[in-house]
């Protein structure tokens, strides 16, 4: 007891207080989550800045006689000739492995009542991104679980890949269902049963969303048990706009907390098109000067310091990946209005989501046609390519007859059988909410249909026939799901297998 | 130059006149320097503390002398933006914030 007290005792006498210099500046104007400061003469851009209180705010407006600070938190305490300090640091958020199955707001606190988060680190939340020399081409392939996705519009890690659609097309089931399909396989690695797969860390960014969406978003992982594989930063349409700004960022800095130390992680930002709108109201009552829209003149900056920090680091700097999936609502389909066109520019590829396809019944409602991975078959296992391959062909070939078909008209055979191909492929890439399909059973499904054992089976039996297909392998054939998993191509031993195995199906199925 | 611009009147002369006034306070300000102490100060040390100000800062300094309980000791002194504090509250609490 003494001995811990004289350890206190020598703790305080080595402390060292001496007299402090600050800058300083006086509140003049506060209003809308911005705050006017005369004064401050030595702050620096995006500096943070203490309010009494316990407040802080973030200088992003210096003039020649004040300073325009966005305020973090609640400012209804803020008063006229309030004096503000500087803090000479910059914001930053908690990072690390401590954050996994958190719920958090755009500074890192932790708003599911699952008591402090435990972090060794902090990054900042701005941050330069990586430049050329430390990348690395985008090789391998994050699994989606959604067959579309993965044999015709492939991402790989490290890829910024847009979701693009209309309101209620999908956009965030897509993006569950790439949570729910990577967490089933980290803990298939992490079981010791898939040696191949790295863990992918997801963090799902949700910014101006409905809060009864967020909690069903977290509630659909938690059912699927993905959510000790991800990081949830919320900022829904409650918070203010400056919370909504900074959210994609500070996911942004946690993801790269996992690039840096040689892991991968999956950011998903949903969506930009409301974080561009809270930049834009941000930027109006700073009085910045607006143009197109009524955006200000950096909403490209914006996207593309945001985008360009999700990238794959070479081996030599340990070999992380950060791959981004931003999501766009459109208005009407327009993808050639401001914000669209900025984010497609700035991204490696978009998935387009239609409304026409989803009413249609085809879900995903993933329009295969002007969709576009640049990164394609780089980031595809053989496997998949070797099956694939055709099938994008198959399909634009079918798009293009399918005005013959709405007829009924009297077809050559070659025409024929091009239409029946291809109205069975587009049945079989419909796929169920939150059940992804592993990569070994793509590649089997893929398979069937491209030797031609779908062609048989009516149209609207394909699904059915696909369903059964899948519970026959995966009950009565795993040992060729496991060899594809391990060699990850289709050599003559396995093809020779793949086909005896369909046959036997063949034989008993009963539609 | 401010009564040319009274005898002129161009327009919106006021908020002209008012956004100068405002740009000499500021100006003001900067050089303004305010001396809190929890106890009034003697005469010697006040004005020992003025001649150093005048010292690191120009001979153009103004001076107030303020009196602040909560302080509890030492002295804070803002000149324009920068505030030099050495008082026993300000230790205390960064000592409270250092735990």
């Amino acid at each position: 007891m003494s001995a811990f007290l004289e350890e206190l005792e020598s703790t305080i006498a080595g402390l060292q207080t001496e007299t402090t210099r600050t800058n300083v500046g006086t509140v003049r104007e506060v209003g809308d989550g911005v705050a006017k400061i005369e004064g401050l003469s030595d702050v620096m851009l995006n500096e943070m800045l203490e309010f009494p209180g316990g407040l802080y705010g973030l200088a992003l407006n210096l003039e020649e006689t004040e300073v325009g600070a966005i305020l973090l938190g609640e400012y209804t305490e803020i008063t006229e000739g309030m004096e503000v300090r500087t803090t000479g640091r910059l914001l930053s958020v908690p990072v690390g492995k401590g954050l996994l199955g958190r719920v958090v707001n755009a500074l890192g606190q932790p708003i599911d009542g699952k008591g402090p988060i435990r972090a060794e680190e902090t990054y900042p939340v701005e941050k330069i991104a990586p430049g050329i020399i430390k990348r690395q081409s985008v090789t391998v392939p994050v699994q989606t679980g959604i067959m579309a996705v993965d044999a015709m519009i492939p991402i790989g890690r490290g890829q910024r890949e847009l979701i693009i659609g209309d309101r209620a097309t999908g956009k965030s089931t897509v993006a569950l269902d790439t949570i729910i399909s990577q967490a089933k396989l980290n803990r298939e690695a992490e079981e010791g049963r898939n040696k191949n797969h790295k863990p992918l860390y997801c963090i799902y960014v949700a910014v101006g969303q409905k809060n009864m969406s967020v909690a069903r978003t977290i509630d659909t992982l938690d059912k699927a048990g993905a959510l000790p594989y991800t990081i949830i930063v919320s900022a829904p349409a409650a918070e203010s706009a400056t919370n909504q700004y900074l959210a994609p960022y500070a996911g942004t800095a946690m993801g790269e907390w996992f690039m840096n130390n040689g892991m991968d992680a999956l950011i998903i930002y949903d969506d930009l098109t409301k974080h561009a709108a809270a930049y834009r109201q941000v930027s109006l009552v700073l009085r910045r000067p607006s143009g197109r829209e009524a955006y200000p003149g950096d909403v490209f900056y914006l996207h593309s310091r945001l985008l360009e920090r999700s990238a794959r680091l070479s081996e030599k700097e340990g070999g992380g990946s950060l791959t981004a999936l931003p999501f766009i609502e459109t208005q009407a389909g327009d993808v050639s209005a401001y914000i669209p066109t900025n984010v497609i520019s700035i991204t490696d590829g978009q998935i387009y989501l239609e409304t026409d396809l989803f009413y249609q019944g085809v879900r995903p409602a993933i329009s295969v046609g002007i969709s576009v991975s640049r990164v394609g078959s780089a980031a595809q296992i053989k496997a998949i390519k070797q099956v694939a391959g055709t099938t994008k062909l198959d399909l634009a070939q079918f798009r293009d007859l399918q005005a013959f078909a709405q007829f009924g008209s009297d077809v050559d055979p070659g025409t024929r059988k091009k239409l029946d191909r291809g109205q069975r492929i587009v049945e079989l890439f419909k796929q169920g909410q939150h059940d992804p399909l592993p990569v070994e059973v793509q590649v089997v499904l893929l398979f069937a249909m491209q030797k031609g054992y779908f062609d048989d089976v009516a149209v609207d039996k394909v699904r059915d026939c696909k369903t059964k297909l899948r519970d026959f392998f995966q009950t009565r054939q795993e040992g060729i799901l496991k060899q594809i998993v391990d060699k990850r191509a289709i050599d003559k031993e396995l093809e020779g297998a793949l086909h005896a195995a369909i046959k036997d199906f063949k034989t008993f199925y009963r539609p | 130059m401010v009564q040319t611009v009274i005898n002129e009147k161009p327009r919106q002369y006021l908020e002209v006149l008012k956004d100068y006034q405002r740009l000499i306070r500021l100006e003001v300000e900067k050089r303004h320097a305010v001396i809190e102490s929890a106890t009034p100060l003697n005469r010697s040390l006040g004005d020992q503390i003025v001649n150093t100000l005048r010292a690191r800062y120009g001979d153009d300094v103004t001076t107030e002398f303020r009196t602040n309980p909560e302080l509890l000791g030492g002295l804070r002194i803002k000149i324009g933006n920068n505030v030099l504090d050495g008082s026993v509250r300000n230790r205390l609490n960064r000592l409270q914030e250092k735990f």
